[in-house]
């Protein structure tokens, strides 16, 4: 008799004008592996923060084992029996493994911790898992995949009925991984705890899961046993239509000239260790790589935004070694950096002070801003790249996330350039923005610009780019053609080789 | 760790020995015995508004507590008004409660109000001044004190007065709650990671409102000290104590930041003021000089703790 774990019941959840999730409703089996998968910005992670009572629902209900479950807060969801790993590191780096394991369940001896009996069970609990930390070490001693692993300890030590694990092998390596898989089928088939597995690696859905819902856009698309499906339907239910539907069409490259030649990039104190590439004109080239690939690094070098760096990177034939973003832009460079909150616009202001910002200098003369220029600007971004509000003067932080993306893109169309970076072009935004920023990047790389596109989302690379490159440990591990793309060809390539 | 980063991490305790060399090159009365006793006795009153300092600014989150001079100041006039009425016991409960509930305000600014610690304090301190100089109407109360209270401050302990007992225990106990308490712990792991904690099922707000209670119950304690060692209550007598125990104990190494810093350090941070002071004393300089001093040394100590890389927490 398989009884119901956890029921959800036409939850709903908004931030701001964002419908977050809109009447979700299923149900995960006690006892199973379930996983969650839909794109990013589907509602995985509201959906879950909500059952581990980080965010509480706007409207419908949570039952947990029959009983209505409502926490409201993370310590009220743990009492309930519902623990989750986060996706962002949860660590707490002054701290020691011991403590950051058992974090307010310390053991204590009257109003003290007890240090000998914390350090026993933290012991106790890695060697159970299988786990060769030392609890006694301090946090930040850790790689992030040892710290990784340390917070899966922390979700079993607190004697869970339901596991939340959000993503959990990004950025751990194959040995690591086998160890994660491990314990969740030791808590899973023996210890009977009930599995909710966020991933984007169909493999994993395949490998460890019972049933998978999908979610796309904040609604409930379907929930299957994993034995009644298959990958590439799984990937249509995600993405709401044919791959081929979805992406622009991307014509063959034509044979054009290197527009960037980056040869043996290297600084290894931040990751990168000899990294070789080259982007032709026109051309969308794709960098899959893990947390500590040194992706960073390689943006970091080509906008200047560090310097310091050995080896060489030609832009169109000449030597380029940017001192400063500023330094970059010059030379015909430009960023849609990741964090477009923080580091992509200015979210209290306008959007014709964010277009303009791009290239301010043309706006510029005899020393004073002209407004009406800018503003003629601004218009025609807003109509070219279909922003909503189409209002020049409406605050940046009011959009939506992807029409705050097309901003933070819109900036920089002020100015010609040959080089452009996006990192992480369509995280958190909604499936038709993302499509109208694959146009937008499409028609760049037609009019000739070089474009690098780094992304977290293997099949958003395999849908957009001519070639993709993945980084490992700070080398390029593989070049893969437009043809020979496959999810398995570039998640493995990208998985670090065991340490020495 | 390497040569130079150890140097770093001790640097306040270098800082404090330099001095004392220093001193008792300068004048030979400084080791004597009255000398380093009187020393530390008058600063018990800030080593209890350290403590509670220094337990909020490791919470994180901006934590400040701008109004503990402010607390000290209405805890010594409440008790100096009631005290006869309240004798010893009610008056420490009264000291206690004055600067709990102040505390209390603070927390529910900081955490349910979302009020940055810096403002909501600073308006707290505003307020609780003008509390007191109603209550008294501005001038020092001059009712008697119950003898009890007054012997708080004024007996001998096999020759050692009270305060600098209190002074040591203060210390002590700080590090028992920092070192040895989950609750210690705690409050580290929210000044390094505050949503992690919260995450990890700890209700961060009860915390952080429990932790600007006790900072307040501490300078309301101080308060209670301070008119048994005057023997009156005044209503100015906290005023500007925040920043001497600010700088203190930043000087000490406990990081604004939050999450760093030890309850060695802030006292090491307090006694380098104290020397400071002392041998100016001792030197007949103008107390004129003193802000100047101060500022100095916190200027001095910042520029070179910001080039230390952390200031390791031992375990254990």
């Amino acid at each position: 008799m398989m009884s119901t774990a956890i029921e959800l019941q036409a939850l709903t959840k908004r931030f701001g004008i964002t419908k977050a999730l809109s009447d979700v409703s299923f149900s995960i089996r006690q006892g199973s592996v379930h996983a969650l998968v839909g794109e990013n910005g589907a509602g995985k992670s509201s959906l879950i923060k909500i059952l581990s009572g980080v965010h509480q629902p706007d409207g419908g209900a949570v039952r947990l084992f029959g009983q209505g479950f409502a926490p409201k807060d993370p310590a009220a969801a743990q009492l309930s029996g519902v623990s989750t790993m986060f996706q962002e590191s949860q660590q707490v780096s002054n701290l020691s493994v011991a403590e950051n394991i058992y974090l307010g369940m310390e053991p204590r001896i009257g109003p003290f911790l007890d240090w000998s009996r914390l350090m026993k069970q933290a012991g106790d609990l890695l060697g159970r898992l299988g786990i060769e930390i030392e609890p006694g070490r301090p946090m930040d001693t850790l790689s992030p995949s040892e710290a990784k692993l340390i917070e899966m300890g922390r979700a079993v030590s607190r004697n869970a009925k339901v596991l939340i694990m959000d993503e959990p092998t990004a950025n751990l390596n194959q040995a690591e991984q086998q160890i994660l898989f491990r314990v969740l089928k030791q808590l899973n088939e023996k210890e009977g705890v009930t599995v909710i597995y966020i991933s984007h690696h169909m493999q994993e859905v395949f490998d460890l899961c019972d049933q998978v819902t999908v979610l796309r856009d904040g609604q409930h698309v379907v929930t299957l046993d994993v034995a009644d499906t298959e990958t590439d339907a799984l990937v249509r239910l995600m993405i709401g239509r044919q791959m081929e539907a979805y992406f622009p069409t991307i014509a063959a490259p034509t044979k054009e000239e290197s527009r960037l030649v980056v040869s043996d990039l290297a600084h290894p104190a931040r990751g990168l260790d000899g990294a070789s590439f080259e982007v032709a004109r026109g051309e969308i080239f794709g960098i899959y790589g893990l947390a500590d690939s040194g992706r960073t690094a390689l943006v970091n070098a080509l906008f200047g935004i560090q310097t310091g760096f050995a080896g060489a990177v030609r832009l169109d034939g000449a030597s380029f070694a940017p001192t400063s973003p500023t330094a970059a832009i010059e030379a015909g460079v430009i960023l849609v950096p990741e964090d477009r909150k923080l580091q992509g616009l200015m979210l209290e202001l306008d959007l014709l002070h964010n277009f303009s910002v791009g290239n301010l200098g043309r706006f510029v003369s005899n020393g004073l801003f002209q407004k009406k220029k800018a503003l003629e600007a601004a218009n025609a971004h807003i109509k070219r790249l279909r922003v909503k509000p189409n209002n020049a003067y409406a605050l940046v932080k009011g959009l939506s996330g992807g029409n705050q993306q097309k901003v933070a893109i819109g900036k920089w169309l002020n100015r010609d350039f040959r080089l452009a970076i996006f990192q992480e072009p369509t995280r958190g935004i909604d499936v038709s923005a993302k499509m109208e920023v694959y146009e937008v990047i499409k028609s760049l790389s037609e009019a000739g610009v070089a474009i690098l596109v780094l992304s977290s989302e293997v099949l958003e690379l395999m849908g957009l780019c001519h070639r993709v490159g993945v980084l490992s440990g700070g080398r390029m591990t593989a070049t893969i053609e437009r043809a020979d793309f496959s999810e398995h060809a570039i998640v493995s390539a990208a998985l670090p080789r065991r340490r020495a | 760790m390497n040569g130079l980063s150890t140097l770093r991490n001790n640097l306040p305790i270098l800082i404090l020995a330099a001095l004392v060399v220093l001193a008792s090159l300068l004048s030979p009365s400084f080791l004597a015995w009255n000398n380093i006793i009187n020393l530390v006795q008058y600063n018990a009153e800030l080593a209890l508004v350290c403590l509670g300092l220094t337990l909020v600014i490791i919470s994180g989150n901006g934590g400040i507590d701008l109004s503990v001079g402010a607390t000290l100041g209405l805890s010594g006039v409440v008790v100096a008004m009631y005290g006869e009425f309240l004798g010893l016991p009610g008056s420490l409960i009264v000291a206690l409660a004055v600067g709990a509930l102040v505390g209390l305000a603070n927390g529910l600014a900081v955490t349910k109000g979302k009020l940055e610690p810096f403002i909501a304090t600073f308006i707290m301190a505003s307020i609780v001044t003008a509390i007191t100089l109603l209550f008294t109407g501005g001038g020092p109360v001059l009712r008697s004190i119950p003898d009890a209270v007054e012997a708080i401050a004024g007996t001998r302990l096999s020759g050692i007065p009270l305060p600098a007992i209190y002074f040591v225990l203060t210390f002590l106990v700080g590090v028992v709650i920092l070192r040895t308490t989950p609750y210690g712990r705690h409050l580290y792991a929210m000044g390094a990671s505050s949503e992690t904690v919260r995450f990890a099922g700890i209700r961060t707000d009860r915390l952080r409102i429990a932790t600007y209670m006790l900072c307040g119950a501490l300078a309301g304690l101080a308060g209670l000290l301070t008119t048994a060692r005057l023997g009156m209550g005044e209503p100015r007598s906290g005023i500007g104590m925040e920043l001497t125990a600010i700088s203190a104990v930043v000087v000490g190494g406990v990081s604004l930041y939050g999450g760093r810093g030890t309850m060695t350090g802030a006292f090491v941070g307090i006694l380098i003021f104290a020397v400071v002071l002392n041998l100016m004393n001792i030197l007949n300089l103008s107390a004129f000089y003193q802000p100047i001093a101060q500022g100095g040394i916190v200027i001095l100590a910042g520029l070179l703790l910001s080039r230390r890389k952390s200031m390791f927490l031992k375990v254990a």
